[in-house]
């Protein structure tokens, strides 16, 4: 690893905090771009939920909301260590710093883990579209289509999920080759960017999916 | 860049445990097309909390806040345009001599 002096200031900036502005400013643009990739999903269920009313809340009454919850607050308490985690790499407490680290990890793979339990779930009870898709009520086909957008937008989520642990598996990496320090932490404060970007995807999936249907729960 | 104070995070981890929990509650209350609604506005109110002190948006310099507002009008103009669209669209049917049949 780089020593930490160098990565504070290359030579093409002027100053330490402008070279954090600019990864800040090019972080930021990124999220704006995964915005957009997520809103034409939500955009995508809102006009089917619109045509479809009653079959999407019948299928959403199918949610584990026990396990949804737990999900979400899961996450929220991921967002909190991670919110720490760059508290601690500002103050520059290493130690810290990486025990934070591990908790985010630790909370992101209990999240993942409790999410392909209930993608189990709904597989078992051929809630799962395709040819094993068996559903006895009213508008089945309407039905699957809202376990469509159920797999594709928590299935994306997921996706970023494992990216979010990756680039935190790294974090933890260049924290122990000591390149953090309380001059120089960008990176820990770029990936909590995206991790709470990923948090707000949720609370926004957790909403349209489990709580729409809550109220004529029946499993 | 000002190092938001811890007491902030607990509040802000406070806020959004306690809006997931009244978000879950209220939805077990049939109130009609207002379960959507509530839904989405405490969603929004738990991202904006996120947004403003997680990702220290409040703290944030002046272009940051301009990308974050230009991609919150992108956002704006995607669902406005494609609702209008969608929800003035008739489908024709087919064959075409019968009468159009409403959209969703």
């Amino acid at each position: 690893m780089a020593n930490p002096a160098a990565l504070s200031l290359r030579e093409h900036f002027r100053t330490p905090e402008q070279q954090r502005e600019t990864s800040s400013i090019g972080m930021w643009i990124f999220i704006i771009t995964e915005v957009m990739l997520f809103s034409g999903l939500f955009m995508a269920f809102t006009v089917y939920r619109s045509m479809y009313p009653q079959a999407f809340i019948e299928g959403s009454a199918e949610m584990s909301i026990a396990l949804g919850a737990t999900n979400t607050i899961v996450l929220i308490c991921s967002s909190f260590t991670m919110a720490l985690s760059v508290y601690s790499a500002a103050t520059g407490n290493r130690r810290m710093l990486a025990i934070f680290l591990i908790a985010t990890m630790i909370l992101g793979a209990a999240f993942l883990g409790i999410k392909f339990t209930e993608y189990y779930q709904h597989y078992r009870d051929h809630q799962a579209p395709g040819v094993w898709f068996d559903w006895r009520g009213r508008d089945a086909a309407q039905v699957e289509m809202f376990f469509v957008f159920y797999f594709i937008m928590t299935g994306l989520h997921a996706v970023h999920m494992f990216v979010g642990e990756g680039l935190l598996f790294t974090m933890l990496l260049r924290t122990a080759a000591g390149s953090f320090s309380a001059r120089y932490h960008t990176p820990v404060e770029l990936v909590g960017l995206y991790w709470h970007f990923v948090d707000i995807v949720w609370v926004f999936l957790f909403a349209i999916f489990y709580i729409e249907g809550l109220h004529l729960h029946h499993g | 860049m000002s190092i938001v104070s811890k007491k902030v995070y607990l509040l802000t981890f406070g806020g959004l445990v306690a809006l997931t929990l009244l978000t879950t509650g209220l939805g077990f209350l049939d109130m009609g097309p207002f379960n959507t609604i509530i839904a989405i506005l405490l969603a929004a109110t738990k991202a904006s909390l996120i947004v403003m002190f997680f990702m220290h948006a409040l703290y944030e310099t002046r272009i940051v806040r301009v990308i974050l507002a230009g991609g919150i009008i992108w956002v704006a103009i995607l669902l406005s345009l494609t609702i209008a669209d969608y929800s003035t669209r008739r489908f024709m049917p087919y064959p075409a001599n019968q009468p159009p049949v409403a959209g969703p």
